[in-house]
């Protein structure tokens, strides 16, 4: 009796914390909508925050996959940027259509995280170090590259003539939504989902339940890979080309991302982490959004912000944690 | 066998750098060894060698600074407009002013908000660079005449040996520095020994942002000016100077001063030789980037070979981030 | 006689130097409940997991069913049918408990490629229904479960293999008394169907009540097993702690001797809910033994005085001085010192060398001016530690984790005691060390005292605290249960009773 009670308490006070977040978002959503004079919440500007949210949001699906299970790898940047033109050279130079521009995008995005995350666990390095030592190889190759077609080309990237219909509206709002849903449950009604979700959350019972780590870790990274494959053919084919980029460069592609897969960590005991980082990527897109519609420029001041969010993001999500961090 | 491992572990950063010199020296048909391209590697080394003699404080607690290439900009491109605006002596100061608050953040986000160092210093870095092309806006500051004087070598040796006297003298001669590295070995036996570790790690951030800055001016002063791109990736190259050396990953009593010294060179020398041998930027990178894997594989792998380090393991605390 | 499920022969297993098994014979019957009993660091959960395959046996040999058994891990162990509730393993909290249960198992319960929930809610409430366990939530967060539903949860897990021998290591300790009765139940329950227990607990009266056969265990042997109706409380209780205590090794005097003058005044320290408003005070020259069932927060006690626990209330101060001890820096400088029970986690710098770890706490008091630390003076004094304290070792610069564990400690220990101190908090400084050792320990104690040292014993060990200390401060349920003197309370009768 008192239990049944107890156990509905604690489901109440999910559904509570899970009102007062969305009413807090709420809140800020029709401040901000104030403060910029009502162009926030127009039916245009929303689908423009929506359009740019889908990209972060494929990215941050793919990297909850592989940063659960503790690999923080930061090569994501540059895989997606030598991956889609990768996709891109199938799509235009060797005329493969919509099928070379998604296969090929996705399998070079799968090939890369693999070399990527098993040089962190096969060689033991630390991850963060792994990632950037590959994400400068990726840029690298990248740039090669690009220099070699400026020569030959006259333009560095291949821009995309025709393919853009991943990138146009209801088309990627239903690719958004299917991938949502599919990232759900392979997140937390898959084998495989819980396995790495045990492997963060408790190494030591994970190894005692018999789960293999290595092959776990490396199953989650296929599976990540490709929906930031996926993410690589909607930025490809919404902006048309993705230029090279060199001295880690890259990272900034995956900036947004980072910040949102640290936010949703640290909302996961409220919100399931796939619907965490649906909403947080909208948030902080809009956010970016109320930044340009308040007049600050786009490279400067918004990314002073963007490193301002992601280290609040990084304080609210060790909020409380003892133990060594180095 | 235990003798082995530190001579092993000793004259390892010597031996890449002897085999970096062979192999350029015959790559590039003793062009390496031209006089004037030894002062060059000589001049190219001082800016790596001095960040280094920060980030090494912050390394040996295991822990990561790499704002080092934005940081960097931000304090030389502030020195060269303060220089222009009230004269040349101020650019040291106002350097080494951005340079500690920097640290003192980074210090702060680590220690007392327990954000991992890498994912703090990674968020500052792609702000600083933003701050940089807000106040540069790309234009280019030139720096004021009466500085250049400290670009000279001769002034430029002094100073790097002065700073390495200093530097080398609070590593290796002060508690301070026995800390860091036991910081290095085991945060909580220090915390036990009853020192206050916040503050230790603290200061050692604010360490490396000042090296960082003082770094800075005499790169911009080198090159003559502050441009939006100054600095980009030369966090990469201090980090992989110390990795080269032989300084472990994970910080403790392995890392060595010296190890830095020699790794500076060395780094230095690998790109110096690619671009005499013609590598382009894109190839230059690449082998930068394979370069850092296999030191820090190597390295690690020395340490576990001699059961010295479970370096993975003890990474894997950091990862707890997520 | 009914039927053997598990038969153990001439088992051995050591860690380092320590034996922790010693030739261990052993025999489980069918339906029956057999009961584990023994001090800390007896060897009864290491025994209990070699069964179950979290660890491996060095030698012996294990018959399960009449066939050989040797699990290499608990997944096999599970193939086997043996399944256990470990003491610590604990559950991954950011999961639910119904995950929790079926973790490493979940293929089973796939459906058109994704799992179904409900056939693992419905397969775990079989369980919790057919075992009569009394209700618990599925869903949620198993991190908002109590300690009691976490026990509850491992102990469903431990039964969803469907396990004919089941190992319970200190189950009830974490189960209030009404847990307890239904946990009292399933054991009948389980025993009825002719599967068999293996029962650890610190609970000695709840063992009498439960257990049909109890094998009593002390430095890693089977001192006796015997039906249970055939001891009584008391004969258990001496069987378990009934060493000689006066080893050459311990003290020989009957009396407390220590100084007038108190060194360190205690008062009403407390952390909310592990310590709760524990006084005394430490005089000049007194061993002061702290004691308490495993439970009993004495470890706590120690963290606490050093000022390494948020929430702390009450008071610590210098008596002399009146200085307050609020944090690890203030004790330091007033001359304290605390040795951690987790030697390797908390103490040591394994991968760093003698020298190095002899340094580190006294490095700060070492310097001239400018901060100089002259590396001659450094080199000079773990030199001269090393030797004055017998570390056998090929000199400064071995590296500590290749140390046995006695010269771990002596490492540990020796560099705290170079220094000038008052006070100095042990917490279980024999712990994992070899005889010869641990006499080497008592004797620097002895030395310590004479000099006079104020010195806080806190030991698992009764045999250990009563040999050595003034005075014992006895702990129960995080406060303080008494303080019994040498000169009249020295018997163990008399701790165990306030032990209790």
């Amino acid at each position: 009796m008192s239990f049944s009670q107890k156990n509905n308490n604690e489901k109440m006070k999910r559904i509570r914390n899970q009102i007062i977040l969305f009413a807090g978002i709420a809140l800020l959503v029709v401040i901000s909508n104030l403060i910029v004079g009502g162009s926030l919440l127009t039916f245009g500007n929303l689908k423009t925050i929506i359009s740019h949210a889908i990209f972060p949001s494929f990215v941050t699906w793919g990297m909850m996959f592989i940063f659960t299970s503790g690999i923080i790898d930061l090569s994501i940047g540059a895989n997606i940027l030598l991956s889609a033109n990768v996709g891109a050279i199938f799509a235009m130079d060797l005329g493969m259509g919509y099928f070379g521009l998604i296969f090929a995008t996705i399998l070079c995005t799968v090939v890369l995280e693999q070399l990527s995350v098993n040089c962190s666990v096969s060689l033991k390095i630390p991850s963060w170090i792994s990632g950037l030592g590959m994400a400068l190889v990726f840029e690298a190759i990248l740039t090669i590259y690009a220099t070699i077609r400026s020569k030959t080309e006259g333009s560095s990237v291949i821009t995309l003539k025709g393919f853009r219909g991943m990138g146009t509206m209801p088309l990627m709002a239903i690719v958004w939504i299917v991938g949502f849903i599919i990232a759900y449950l392979l997140f937390n009604r898959t084998t495989l989902g819980l396995n790495i979700r045990a492997i963060g959350g408790n190494e030591g019972v994970a190894d005692a339940m018999g789960i293999d780590k290595k092959k776990t870790i490396l199953l989650g990274a296929l599976v990540g890979a490709v929906f930031i494959g996926l993410a690589a053919v909607i930025q490809e084919s919404y902006a048309g080309k993705l230029s090279s980029q060199s001295g880690l460069g890259s990272l900034s592609t995956i900036f947004k991302s980072l910040a949102t897969v640290l936010l949703a960590g640290s909302f996961e005991r409220i919100i399931s982490m796939p619907v965490g980082i649906m909403v947080g990527s909208v948030f902080i897109t809009g956010l970016f959004n109320v930044l340009t519609l308040l007049g600050v420029p786009s490279g400067t001041g918004q990314e002073i912000c963007l490193g301002g969010i992601v280290i609040l993001c990084g304080i609210i999500s060790h909020w409380g944690f003892k133990g060594v961090v180095k | 066998m235990m003798k082995m491992k530190i001579k092993i572990d000793a004259l390892l950063p010597f031996a890449v750098l002897f085999l970096m010199l062979i192999i350029f020296g015959v790559a590039t048909k003793g062009q390496v060894f031209n006089g004037q391209n030894l002062l060059n590697l000589f001049s190219q080394s001082v800016a790596t060698i001095i960040a280094g003699l920060g980030m090494i404080f912050v390394a040996s607690m295991g822990g990561t600074d790499i704002t080092h290439g934005s940081l960097l900009a931000v304090s030389a491109a502030f020195a060269a407009i303060v220089g222009q605006s009230f004269g040349a002596v101020w650019m040291f100061p106002v350097a080494i002013l951005i340079g500690a608050c920097s640290g003192l953040l980074l210090g702060t986000l680590n220690a007392k908000f327990k954000v991992p160092s890498f994912m703090a210093s990674l968020s500052m870095l792609i702000a600083f660079r933003a701050f940089v092309n807000w106040i540069l806006n790309s234009r280019v500051v030139m720096v004021p005449e009466e500085i250049t004087f400290i670009d000279e070598n001769s002034f430029k040796l002094v100073a790097l040996i002065v700073m390495i006297l200093i530097i080398g003298y609070l590593f290796d001669f002060t508690p301070f520095g026995t800390y860091v590295r036991a910081i290095g070995e085991n945060e909580n036996a220090v915390k036990h020994a009853g020192i206050n570790v916040d503050k230790i790690k603290i200061i050692a951030f604010i360490i490396s942002g000042i090296m960082a800055a003082i770094a800075g001016v005499f790169t911009i002063v080198r090159i003559g000016g502050a441009s939006n791109n100054l600095g980009s990736g030369f966090e990469m190259k201090v980090m992989m100077a110390m990795f080269i050396g032989g300084i472990p990953v994970q910080g403790g009593m392995g890392s060595k001063l010296y190890k830095l010294i020699v790794g500076a060179p060395t780094i230095i020398l690998l790109e110096n030789g690619l671009v005499l041998c013609g590598a382009s930027g894109g190839i230059t990178q690449g082998i930068r980037g394979v370069v850092l894997l296999a030191t820090v594989y190597f390295t690690l792998l020395m340490y576990s070979r001699f059961g010295v380090k479970k370096a993975a393991r003890k990474i894997g605390v950091t990862e707890e981030a997520n | 006689m009914a039927e053997e499920i598990l038969r153990i022969e001439n088992l051995s297993k050591s860690f380092g130097p320590t034996l922790a098994n010693k030739n261990i014979n052993l025999s489980l019957k069918r339906g029956s409940v057999h009961g584990l009993a023994g001090e800390n660091g007896s060897g009864k959960s290491t025994l209990a997991s070699i069964v179950c395959g979290i660890q491996k046996k060095d030698s012996g040999k294990i018959y399960k069913d009449g066939e050989e058994y040797s699990p290499a891990n608990p997944i096999e162990a599970g193939n086997r049918h043996v399944s256990m509730v470990v003491q610590e393993l604990g559950i991954v909290g950011n999961l639910s408990p119904v995950v929790n249960i079926f973790l490493g198992r979940t293929e089973q319960f796939k459906k058109n490629g994704i799992l179904d929930f409900n056939k693992m809610e419905k397969a775990a409430r079989e369980q919790l229904d057919k075992w009569e366990l009394g209700e618990l939530a599925l869903d949620g967060m198993t991190e908002t479960l109590s300690i009691g539903q976490r026990k509850i949860l491992e102990l469903i897990r431990a039964l969803s293999i469907d396990p004919d021998l089941l190992i319970l290591d200190e189950i009830s300790q974490a189960l209030s008394q009404d847990k307890r009765e239904i946990l009292y139940k399933f054991i009948k329950h389980f025993t009825g169907e002719g599967k068999t227990i293996l029962m650890i607990t610190h609970d000695l009266e709840e063992m009498l009540e439960i257990c049909d056969t109890i094998s009593v265990l002390r430095d890693g042997e089977i001192v006796a097993t015997k039906a249970c109706a055939d001891f009584t409380l008391e004969e258990l209780k001496h069987k378990m702690i009934g060493r000689e205590i006066a080893g050459d090794y311990y003290r020989n005097d009957q009396e407390e001797q220590y100084g007038e003058e108190v060194i360190l005044e205690v008062e009403k320290l407390g952390v909310p809910g592990q310590l709760e408003d524990v006084s005394f005070q430490l005089h000049k020259g007194e061993v002061l033994g702290v004691c308490g069932l495993s439970d009993a927060g004495i470890h706590t006690l120690g963290a606490a005085l050093f000022g390494l626990l948020e929430h702390r209330t009450g008071k610590v101060c210098m008596k002399a001085t009146g200085k307050l001890l609020n944090r690890p820096k203030d004790v330091i400088k007033a001359g304290g010192a605390y040795l951690s029970k987790d030697r390797d986690a908390d103490g040591l710098m394994l991968d760093a060398s003698i020298g190095d770890n002899i340094i580190v706490p006294n490095v700060g008091d070492m310097t001239g001016k400018f901060g100089f630390l002259s590396p001659g003076k450094v080199k000079k004094l773990a030199q001269e530690t090393s030797e004055a304290y017998a570390i056998k070792s090929t000199g400064i610069d071995h590296i500590v984790k290749r140390l046995s564990g006695g010269n771990k400690q002596k490492v540990n220990l020796s560099r705290w005691l170079i220094k000038d101190l008052k006070f100095i908090i042990l917490d279980c400084p024999t712990r994992g060390v070899d005889i010869g050792v641990k006499a080497y320990i008592y004797e620097v104690l002895r030395k310590a005292k004479k000099a006079g040292l104020g010195i806080i014993l806190i030991s698992d060990e009764l045999s250990e605290a009563m040999g050595m200390s003034d005075r014992i401060l006895v702990m129960r349920d995080h406060k303080k249960a008494g303080i019994l003197s040498r000169t009249t309370d020295f018997t163990e009768d008399k701790i165990i009773e306030v032990m209790l």
